[in-house]
């Protein structure tokens, strides 16, 4: 064989194949035939995971985070899987949920997206950084609280659940409650009251919620003597924010209690149903029902 | 003690230097181990190529692959002791890259690709060590790889063969460095995605078998009842190799990946290809069917002289066999230069087509990489 000849197969061989044409296709190179969905009416991306998914997902990220066996064992290549590999799954950095609902500086996913050197190399790997809209909308969409559509199988959750307020003395602004709540916790003791978020994953029916399908106890002692005492309900105060979000207050709690333990979902009392009537999975084992439980030390 | 540090020092700031003055190389190149007609195993401690080099892979970098060579005792700053091996691999890259997106459709810039460091602990007589393959940059360090692995005695029944067991790359196919290849991206068998499982592996002189049992989930915990199996084939002809490799993921969805690939030397021109069959059961969200896929790669090396060698790669993507007008291709040409021992400078053109649709998957981008390897 000839070196020529050897050169002239080889560049035959590697000039035979083209990309396909597109024809009949959608924008996820899939048959226009197989949608099932209502084309999205906006132009730019939206802070919704469907948005999020058609936009940056589905067409970027599933290239590598897709398929036979997607990189870091995360599939990203349908709005069910984006669900299930991204809100509140641990991240490859032990510090970081990939999507923790209502904080993207605490999400690994947005850690990735800006550069963020805690997340190792940026993504989309080897190509332009996504734009900045693109980035708002995933930042706005898990500050909010990486709400899903309520029309997937995915079970409806509790996304999470976080101490936004402690009483605390007049001086002291809310927007410093962090702070506040990690240097002066014994402040709390001197107002006894306690607000905690839960933040949820679909749209809520929250028109039949009431303050006594809350169930508090509050524990007292130490370890080798815990006792609990169920809260009364006159002391639990309940606003809704939104659909998706509701905010518990307790209040008139005793000064020497350890820990707290809010029950939510449970069966014999009343369950939590989104708009479309799914009952919430509340213990977390893909089947509907099962109580919701929220710890808090003090 | 001091003395050890010292070593350890000196390899770590060497390292670094050269890495990031000089600004990706040749971690598994598989062209090598075809051009010399070798196994993997023959320059790579891992059985499975890629990663620490063994004295053989050491001094083929040093000595074989570049320009110029260096004449250092590298034996002698890799083994820090009898005991404990180290090693490492340092890719910097320049790149600059053109999409078809209305928006943001270029970027160019400079970036860290990654940065390991291999350590190996063994114990003398015994076939026993440790390996460890530790990503430390960019970003905090990320564990690659991280398995005891014990090689059975030669004069054994179980002759030249090792078992495996940690966190581990699955043994599929050919091992090209480029992880953006669409063999190793599809597949999901690349540097990116270790599995934590076991890995039988046996040579029977020109024949080596690999079987493994794993997750099947990356680098997370299983999360399911069931699990990864597959095996990986490789037989040495005399002008030729010629291998194969079947996985199945098994789960409420199975994943089936087979391939067949094959490399060979004539004069200075090394080819090699393979062909990838993936089937994902009922991964169609509309009828509930299974999707299949075929991921193809043909690679041609032109070794010019001594420390060049051009590349020519040529890829293809078909992600639904059913479904027409939908492939995607990769073609690519680099220049590899190395020009002294343990540093290798690459530059090269992809050009990436999708379809139409699909516009920030249609692109081309040029790069410079440093790599420095020891």
């Amino acid at each position: 064989m000839k070196l020529p000849l050897s050169l002239a197969i080889c560049l035959l061989l590697f000039s035979g194949c083209n990309a396909g044409s597109g024809d009949g296709l959608d924008e996820q190179g899939r048959p226009l035939d197989e949608i099932t969905e209502v084309p999205l009416v906006e132009d730019g991306i939206q802070a919704t995971l469907p948005s999020i998914q058609d936009h940056v997902f589905t067409p970027i990220c599933s290239v590598c985070h897709g398929g036979a066996n997607p990189a870091a064992g995360q599939d990203l290549s349908s709005l069910e899987s984006s669900i299930d590999n991204l809100i509140n799954v641990d991240s490859s950095n032990s510090l970081f949920k990939r999507v923790l609902p209502g904080s993207a500086q605490e999400s690994y996913l947005y850690l990735k997206i800006t550069g963020d050197n805690r997340a190792g190399a940026r993504m989309p790997l080897g190509q332009s950084a996504l734009d900045e809209q693109t980035i708002s909308a995933i930042k706005q969409w898990i500050d909010e609280g990486a709400v899903i559509p309520q029309n997937t199988a995915n079970m409806a959750k509790i996304n999470r659940a976080v101490v936004t307020i402690v009483k605390f003395k007049e001086n002291v602004s809310e927007e410093n409650v962090a702070d506040f709540m990690s240097q002066n916790d014994y402040i709390w003791r001197e107002k006894n009251a306690i607000t905690i978020v839960f933040w949820f994953n679909k749209a809520m029916n929250f028109a039949n919620l009431t303050n006594d399908q809350i169930l508090v106890n509050s524990f007292k002692g130490s370890l080798s003597s815990v006792y609990s005492t169920l809260v009364s309900n006159e002391q639990v105060s309940i606003h809704v924010i939104n659909d998706q979000s509701i905010q518990v207050s307790v209040q008139g709690l005793d000064r020497d209690i350890t820990k707290l333990m809010i029950r939510l979902n449970e069966s014999s009392i009343a369950t939590m149903v989104t708009q479309q009537g799914q009952i919430i999975d509340g213990d977390n084992n893909g089947i509907e029902g099962g109580v919701f439980y929220y710890e808090f030390s003090l | 003690m001091n003395f050890l540090y010292k070593r350890i020092t000196a390899v770590i700031i060497l390292s670094s230097v050269i890495a990031f003055a000089f600004s990706i190389a040749a971690q598994a190149e598989p062209y090598l181990a075809i051009k010399n007609n070798l196994a993997c195993s023959a320059c790579h401690v891992n059985p499975i190529g890629g990663g620490l080099r063994n004295d053989f892979g050491r001094n083929y970098g040093q000595t074989v692959l570049p320009r110029k060579t260096y004449q250092f005792d590298s034996k002698t700053i890799a083994k820090l002791t009898q005991f404990l091996t180290i090693g490492t691999d340092a890719r910097f890259n320049a790149s600059y890259q053109k999409s078809e997106a209305e928006t943001n459709d270029t970027s160019k810039g400079f970036s860290t690709e990654s940065a390991q460091i291999y350590l190996h602990f063994s114990i003398p007589e015994t076939g026993l060590s440790f390996y460890v393959d530790e990503q430390v940059a960019p970003g905090s360090a990320i564990n690659r790889e991280a398995f005891v692995m014990y090689n059975f005695a030669e004069n054994s029944s179980l002759q030249a063969s090792y078992l495996k067991a940690g966190k581990l790359f699955i043994p599929y196919g050919l091992r090209i460095e480029d992880d953006s290849a669409f063999i190793r991206q599809v597949t999901g068998m690349n540097f990116d995605n270790s599995d934590n499982g076991i890995e039988y592996g046996v040579n029977f002189g020109k024949t080596t078998v690999n079987l493994y049992l794993a997750n099947g989930t990356s680098q997370a915990t299983n999360d399911d009842d069931s699990l990864l199996y597959g095996t990986r084939i490789e037989h040495l002809f005399p002008h030729f190799r010629l291998g194969a490799s079947a996985m199945l993921n098994d789960g409420d969805h199975q994943t089936k990946m087979f391939n067949v690939f094959a490399g060979t030397q004539w004069r200075n021109i090394g080819l090699l290809a393979e062909v990838d069959y993936i089937n994902l059961e009922a991964a169609n969200t509309f009828t509930k069917q299974d999707i299949s896929q075929q991921v193809g790669l043909i690679e041609m090396n032109y070794q010019w002289r001594k420390g060049w060698n051009f590349k020519l790669t040529a890829e293809y993507f078909d992600p639904d066999n059913d479904v027409d007008e939908n492939e995607q291709t990769r073609y690519s040409f680099i220049t590899e230069y190395t020009p002294f021992s343990n540093i290798q400078l690459r530059l090269g053109i992809r050009v990436k087509q999708d379809i139409p649709q699909m516009p920030e998957q249609n692109y081309d981008v040029i790069f410079l990489q440093s790599h420095f390897y020891f």
